[in-house]
């Protein structure tokens, strides 16, 4: 039989490239990791919006006074246009609002995003989707091997238990040759200012119809619903239950991180909850924790409309026509915007001038 | 004609298995929904 390794030479040089190949995100560090910016071009487009988050961090310039951050339930279910034309108004000046999302959730990578920006630009207000259910397990994002790299947010690793750090270390590794590659030739942005926006609406998800079905368009003009109510006042506010599947370990330790870096960066922070299509009917807002105290932020508030109050003018068989699955489509993402900007801009409001929200 | 094979060194083969164990071993803290979700969109 052919021997597997069959001298000397052949084992060195096998072990060479398997220590490499394991080591490589520490020896990338070592020598120098490419521009940040670089990582972002590094993901691919299908995945989510990040030709336009790229741009968001490190091109645009200028304070953002509302950032929005979470997953591709944020994506499709806020007009960020919107909100920004109904501050300008409220303000009588420009605004700027901005949004940060990758597909599939994890605060790890809701960390990711927030930091970035923080570091480029002055951000007024933080506003973040948190994880639902359908965040399922309690390892690294699903993307993680493209933008976690070695060295990088040393601080906010150290105090994971070693199971997490090596999924992690796990994840460089297997991202590592990949981004090995921008040393022979950076990633390429995408440059055509369009194509960026058009890849960050993610609209071709707009006029789609629930699980493939025919597409209705429906009113989109959200009930009265008192902008008071959209605050939660505790963990016992009766419009939302704060009482799901916990979070596992490591997402409740980037909970904590992503309080720890509004603290650092003196910014205010909230969380707003985005209804899925299994809320249908629900009469309070299902929430996973008590999220205040989950970041260790008692004070910041969670905003929330519960679908049967969002869709209490809507028959019951037609609310499935405003998503296309657990997301919305046009239809939820406009009705949604409607109803919960009041709330935004009322809490913009508070956080400027240090008034009530309500 | 090939070359006479020679046998390697034990030390040298038992590094490479201790590093293949490492390698196996990290796969293992790799979420398997990341392999699989990846995989699906053809995202490596």
């Amino acid at each position: 039989m052919f021997p597997a390794i069959w001298s000397n030479r052949h084992a060195v040089a096998l072990i060479v490239v398997v220590a490499t190949l394991l080591s490589l995100p520490v020896l990338m560090s070592v020598a120098g990791l490419p521009p940040r910016d670089r990582v972002y071009s590094g993901i691919r487009v299908e995945t989510g919006t990040v030709p336009l988050d790229e741009q968001q961090v490190f091109e645009e310039k200028g304070p953002v006074d509302i950032l929005f951050v979470g997953s591709s339930l944020l994506v499709r279910g806020l007009d960020v246009n919107y909100v920004e034309q109904q501050l300008s108004a409220q303000l009588g000046r420009p605004a700027k609002v901005s949004r940060l999302a990758l597909k599939w959730q994890g605060l790890d990578m809701q960390y990711m995003l927030m930091h970035d920006l923080l570091e480029h630009r002055k951000v007024g207000m933080v506003v973040m989707n948190m994880p639902t259910l359908a965040l399922i397990g309690d390892s690294p994002h699903i993307q993680a091997y493209r933008w976690m790299r070695w060295g990088e947010f040393p601080r906010s690793t150290t105090a994971l238990p070693f199971r997490d750090r090596m999924a992690i270390y796990g994840a460089e590794v297997l991202g590592a040759p990949r981004q090995l590659v921008n040393y022979l030739r950076p990633n390429r942005l995408v440059e055509n200012p369009q194509l960026v926006r058009t890849l960050g609406s993610q609209s071709e998800y707009g006029a789609v119809g629930y699980y493939g079905g025919p597409f209705v368009n429906e009113p989109r003009t959200p009930p009265a619903i008192p902008v008071d109510s959209i605050f939660s006042h505790g963990e016992s506010d009766p419009n939302f239950d704060f009482h799901g599947l916990a979070l596992g370990p490591y997402h409740q330790h980037w909970a904590r991180e992503i309080g720890n870096l509004a603290n650092q960066y003196h910014v205010s922070f909230a969380m707003m909850h985005i209804p899925e299509d299994t809320e249908k009917g629900m009469t309070t807002v299902p929430e996973r924790m008590y999220w205040p105290e989950a970041i260790g932020i008692p004070s910041a508030p969670v905003l929330g409309i519960p679908a049967a109050t969002l869709f209490r003018d809507t028959l019951p068989a037609e609310v499935d026509n405003y998503y296309y699955d657990q997301h919305f489509n046009d239809n939820g993402r406009e009705l949604f915007t409607r109803a919960i900007t009041p709330a935004l801009l009322a809490l913009y409001e508070k956080e400027a001038h240090g008034g009530s929200p309500q | 004609m090939a070359a006479p094979l020679s046998k390697p060194n034990p030390l040298l083969v038992g590094v490479l298995f201790v590093l293949c164990v490492a390698a196996i071993t990290l796969t293992l803290f790799i979420t398997p929904d990341s392999l699989s979700v990846n995989l699906v969109y053809q995202a490596f």
